[in-house]
């Protein structure tokens, strides 16, 4: 090693001091923003972890979602927290659980004052934040202060329509006559990102797709008519809507499950085609690898698994979400399929992560950024279902927690609490919990719910 | 009213309500046990045929039996409150039936009032009560046409019974595809439950 001459040392040393100094006065946000990504969230709704072409699917088609997979990480055991719109879409926003954000049901509102969402961190982060699509929270329209765009729509309850669907864009109603609704969201999307600005973005693309009533556009209407569905589970037929508790909203049973089927590919289809033109609009743009693309959905969707068509009763395809991340810059290996368990919890800090903002305190998800970079395979071992009472929806309010092979589940009222082997029995049928094996394993899967709830469960 | 009728004769209770109303709740009861016992089919064509068939056959029994059997009770010259109530007695213990399904996961009270919801309770009643004011007129009808009955076939009260039937289905089922029913529905829940 060269010796250092005094003058050289003196140098050095002061160098060091100022750099300390200047990264404890200096936010890191500052300091950090060479690295800043652009941030694109997009959640489509009900869509099922295993409706993607990259995932087998026989006849779907999604180039945009299997390139996402191609170019980034495909998390195949990702899982929402609760299994319904509004308690999901709460915890994406917050990386918190729903007994912990307040969003229980479709009924308990979204409270301002208490939830603070990952875009507060990112604004402090110098981040120019817009959220477009469905919200879909109870109560009034949420007034967060650190959206610089927000364009929402409250037709239907929230649940807008995929045709001529009013949106409120920051705060004005307009009405969009002739719009599809995936397409129109699109629209205001590429918009937002192609506005000239120094600082990064990050936009939350929020859509209807593919929640009922499943209607795609007009050129996609019937595409897959003709198709095979021998593949749907052996105990699906047509009339299901016809079982006891099945039809909720007065919905009259004439729509077979083969037609809604059906039409849901072809939705999805059509939000596939948008997120195609977005992720094209990126290479034009030349950012697209300093953006990070995550893609997930609120909950999955039974499409006659345990002759069920929704997504309420605990069961791994209401439980798993497809969950996709790719970031060029950010990504180490990227094409690869990451079978550690991710939440929708986790969405949170892993975007603060990324984005270098500071962490959110309250959050009770985990950054994703090690999977991402390939120093980890896997975060947790394991994670709180939690279902709240949604009446009149005939599911039981229900806590569990999940580790890789098994299933814990505790329901409020006379149903039997359970334990299911989520590999051997996917449909949650086969009740172990009076087994030698169930017997052995109950003492650690109380333990394991008792601390995730933390005092926050029903009490049975 | 039924001395209005020439060559109807009151009949036993046994066979002028018992009879009809119990062979209908039977039938639906079979139809119910079949519908849940279809499992053990292996051929997924044969499976899924049955069990399309089976839920069809049952949705309509329980909307058009009622009909039927208040005509039947109507021959056997059952009176106007033993023909409403034995055309009432399948849909009443289907809606028992749901009671006590629903309250493995509602209260008492929340399990009582899911009966108000439009699909399945509510809507199969209204949907009755229309039904049975027409089974009266048709079978006044059949009777005058026979010069057996000299009132008139449609009278003020099943026609009233049937237009408030049709504007509350309208309502119910077919206005804004339900929705407004069902969000009236969930602010009285809201009011008596949260």
């Amino acid at each position: 090693m060269k010796n250092m001459t005094r003058r050289e040392l003196l140098s050095m040393t002061g160098k060091l001091a100022l750099g300390s100094a200047v990264a404890g006065i200096v936010p890191q946000s500052l300091l950090a923003k060479e690295q800043q990504p652009n941030i694109i969230f997009i959640l489509t709704d009900d869509q099922r972890w295993d409706h993607l072409g990259c995932m087998g699917h026989p006849f779907l088609k999604t180039p945009g979602m299997d390139r996402l997979a191609r170019e980034g990480v495909h998390f195949t055991n990702a899982f929402c927290t609760t299994s319904l719109c509004s308690p999901s879409r709460a915890s994406f926003l917050t990386g918190q659980y729903a007994h912990n954000h307040g969003v229980k049901d479709n009924l308990s509102a979204w409270d301002d004052e208490k939830n603070r969402t990952f875009f507060d961190n990112l604004k402090e982060a110098g981040y120019r934040n817009a959220f477009i699509g469905k919200w879909h929270m109870p109560g009034k329209m949420p007034k967060i202060k650190s959206l610089d765009r927000f364009i929402t729509f409250d037709a239907s309850g929230g649940q807008g329509y995929y045709y001529n669907c009013p949106l409120i864009i920051d705060g004005v109603r307009t009405e969009r006559p002739g719009k599809y609704i995936t397409t129109d969201l699109t629209d205001y999307a590429i918009e937002f990102i192609k506005e000239k600005s120094p600082k990064p973005f990050c936009l939350y693309l929020s859509h209807k797709a593919v929640h009922s009533p499943w209607r795609p556009p007009k050129d996609l209407d019937g595409i897959y008519k003709n198709e095979d569905l021998s593949f749907l589970p052996k105990e699906t037929f047509s009339f299901i809507s016809l079982l006891s508790g099945k039809a909720i909203e007065g919905a009259p049973p004439f729509k077979t499950t083969e037609r809604n089927y059906l039409r849901y590919c072809e939705s999805l289809t059509a939000f596939d085609r948008e997120l195609v033109r977005l992720l094209d609009e990126l290479d034009r743009l030349g950012i697209t690898q300093n953006t990070a693309v995550v893609l997930a959905s609120d909950n999955g969707y039974s499409w006659g698994e345990h002759m069920d068509v929704g997504k309420r009763e605990a069961s791994e395809v209401n439980l798993r979400i497809p969950f996709l991340v790719r970031y060029p810059k950010g990504i180490v290996n990227p094409g690869r399929r990451s079978e550690g368990m991710a939440l929708n919890i986790d969405l949170a800090p892993t975007l603060l992560d990324l984005a270098g903002a500071a962490p959110k305190k309250d959050s009770d998800g985990i950054s994703l950024k090690p999977v991402l970079l390939n120093r980890k395979e896997k975060v947790r071992e394991s994670f709180l279902y939690e279902y709240f009472k949604d009446y009149p929806y005939n599911v039981p309010e229900q806590f569990g927690v999940r580790t890789e092979s098994h299933i814990y589940m505790t329901y409020w009222g006379r149903r039997k609490d359970a334990i299911f082997d989520v590999n051997k029995d996917p449909g949650y049928k086969n009740n172990l919990i009076d087994t030698p094996q169930g017997k052995s394993m109950l003492p650690e899967m109380k333990r394991l719910l008792a601390q995730h709830l933390g005092g926050a469960g029903h009490g049975k | 009213m039924e001395n209005n009728y020439r060559g109807i004769e009151k009949t036993t209770f046994l066979k002028r309500f018992f009879i009809p109303a119990g062979t209908a709740l039977l039938g639906w009861l079979v139809l119910h046990f079949i519908s849940g016992h279809l499992g053990w089919i292996e051929n997924r064509l044969i499976y899924k045929a049955a069990m399309n068939v089976v839920h069809l056959v049952l949705f309509f029994y329980l909307l058009f039996n009622g009909f039927f059997v208040y005509r039947a009770m109507f021959m056997k010259g059952a009176g106007l409150a033993e023909r409403v109530a034995g055309s009432y007695l399948t849909p009443v213990t289907y809606a028992i039936k749901e009671i006590i399904r629903v309250s493995e996961f509602f209260t008492i009270g929340e399990s009582f009032f899911y009966c108000l919801l439009t699909y399945p309770v509510l809507g199969l009643f209204v949907w009755q009560a229309g039904l049975l004011a027409v089974s009266e007129m048709l079978c006044r009808k059949y009777y005058k046409k026979r010069n057996l009955y000299e009132g008139k076939a449609v009278t003020a009260a099943p026609l009233v019974i049937l237009i408030l039937s049709i504007i509350t289905i309208y309502f119910l089922f077919l206005y804004d595809d339900g929705g407004t029913a069902f969000y009236i529905y969930m602010e009285i829940y809201k009011m008596l439950f949260k």
